[in-house]
């Protein structure tokens, strides 16, 4: 027993068998590290084939002979990732790096899923959405939990337990079909899956078609099934090469793991793509029209407002002209009135002269033409033509005429003369006169 | 014949990353080390009285 140390806390082991510090048995610690060694190379064993559920149980084990056993704790929390169970998974490789700090591969494992925080917040999402499928498979709203399984499964395809969830709601729903090849991908990743197996067995398949299925068992390639895009244009190009009918046709169950629940995505995706239509018209009619149309209201109230403003000021500026109007109006009835008294008072002043003229004698007359031809003998012919106008205003008469003619001549106002002439000939054919003035009419 | 609502019960809820840190701590899984020094520790407390 000498120069051995104790293998709970390294201090000298005694001659007794016991440790010097903590009084452990060292035969006892020896087999306990010995019995966790066993199973954590059982549970390798079992990785290596794909018995999952078989290496979690030996590692379990493992720990529980020796909870500092770094390989079967690492391993542990590799199997939970490979399940889909990243959390657990982390919290192995944590409590792992914790007992071990140098020298752990369970370090590098962390820093690579912490470098990659959309990773982190994918499997934190999975692990909630999970959650409420299970929530919604318990309360009864199963379509719910299906929809949700589907988008997790179509994420996440190697996630055991929710194949296993979503086979149980099939399992309910009738279909066992789809639950066999549920569980079937449930097989490939975990080949001795005790509640696939129950199910599969539950459902009348034998012994030996379980056996089968496991021995298809591959592991997932993750790239493939993270490739939905590729998928997604691969599905496509067989629905328009061969109708919606073929898109069924790729939901089989002998196709690879990775490729699942990703057909099943893409037939919702023409859904998603109707639904949004739908949704985005009725985002239009419910939210962006009533604002255009708030909008086009408040514009015609403006431009109401201002044809108002504008038919106001015209208003104003009929009224005014109106206005305007009406005092011309009142000026003219007021020119027209004085027009009338000045015509009225003509009238008067006509009628006076009237008067006044019949009352002339007609030696009056014979006055002023003497009197005009005194005054073209004396060249004034200005005053002679006066004198010719108011003696005819008293009357006509042939002298008076053939003076006004001479005293016009006499102004050299040929035009004037040859009127007075003319008037006289024909008004008075014979009189004495008419050889004096042929000579001024015939020019 | 598989009734479902008591297979549904089995199934328990997946660990979420903001649960991970309580559930590190709280991992009080005992191995043999630890259920040695609590038979050590009680036969001494045993003996002290």
């Amino acid at each position: 027993m000498n120069n051995m140390e104790c293998l709970n806390c390294g201090a000298p082991v005694l001659e007794n068998g016991h440790c010097s510090r903590c009084h452990m048995s060292y035969d006892l610690l020896s087999k306990a590290f010995n019995t966790s060694n066993y199973y954590y190379n059982l549970g390798l064993d079992r990785a290596c084939v794909r018995d999952l559920t078989g290496a979690i149980d030996a590692l379990n084990l493992s720990l529980k002979y020796n909870k500092q056993n770094i390989n079967a704790r690492n391993l542990l929390g590799l199997i939970y990732y490979e399940m889909g169970e990243i959390v657990l998974g982390l919290m192995q490789w944590v409590i792992s790096s914790n007992y071990l700090p140098d020298n752990n591969v369970a370090s590098r494992y962390i820093e690579e899923v912490q470098s990659d925080p959309i990773k982190l917040e994918e499997a934190n999402q999975l692990a909630k959405q999970f959650n409420q499928a299970l929530i919604h498979a318990k309360q009864g709203t199963k379509d719910l939990a299906f929809i949700q399984l589907k988008r997790i499964l179509s994420n996440y395809p190697h996630f055991v337990k929710g194949y296993l969830l979503l086979a149980l709601l099939y399992m309910d729903n009738g279909n066992n079909d789809k639950a066999k090849k549920a569980l079937k991908r449930v097989l490939r990743i975990d080949k001795n899956n005790t509640l696939a197996v129950k199910y599969l067995s539950e459902m009348g398949v034998t012994s030996r078609d379980i056996i089968e299925m496991k021995e298809r068992s591959k592991r997932i390639d993750p790239d493939k099934a993270y490739n939905d895009e590729d998928q997604y244009k691969s599905d496509l190009q067989t629905f328009v090469e061969q109708g919606i009918a073929s898109i069924d046709d790729l939901d089989d169950p002998d196709v690879e793991v990775g490729a699942f629940h990703e057909l099943n995505n893409n037939k919702f995706n023409l859904i998603y793509v109707g639904v949004g239509l739908i949704v985005g018209v009725l985002v239009f009619w419910l939210l962006v029209l009533p604002t255009k149309i708030n909008l086009a209201n408040q514009k015609n109230r403006e431009v109401k407002l201002e044809y108002s403003e504008q038919i106001s000021s015209k208003n104003v500026e009929i009224s005014e002209l109106n206005k305007q109007i009406e005092s011309l109006n009142s000026q003219i009835d007021k020119f027209n009135e004085k027009a009338d008294e000045e015509q009225k008072k003509e009238d008067e002043k006509q009628e006076s002269f009237k008067v006044i003229k019949d009352n002339i004698p007609n030696s009056t007359y014979d006055s002023l033409v003497s009197e005009a031809a005194k005054q073209i003998e004396a060249s004034q012919y200005k005053k002679a033509i006066t004198l010719c106008d108011v003696a005819l205003e008293i009357h006509e008469g042939e002298e008076a005429y053939y003076y006004l003619g001479m005293a016009y001549l006499g102004d050299h106002d040929e035009k004037n003369a040859k009127s007075a002439f003319v008037t006289l000939k024909e008004n008075y054919p014979e009189s004495s006169h008419i050889e004096d003035i042929t000579e001024y009419i015939s020019e | 014949m598989i009734n479902f609502d008591e297979e549904v019960k089995k199934f328990s809820p997946c660990l979420e990353v903001s649960q991970a840190e309580d559930a590190i701590y709280h991992n009080d899984v005992k191995d043999i080390t630890d259920v040695l020094e609590e038979m050590y520790s009680q036969i001494n407390s045993k003996k002290g009285e």
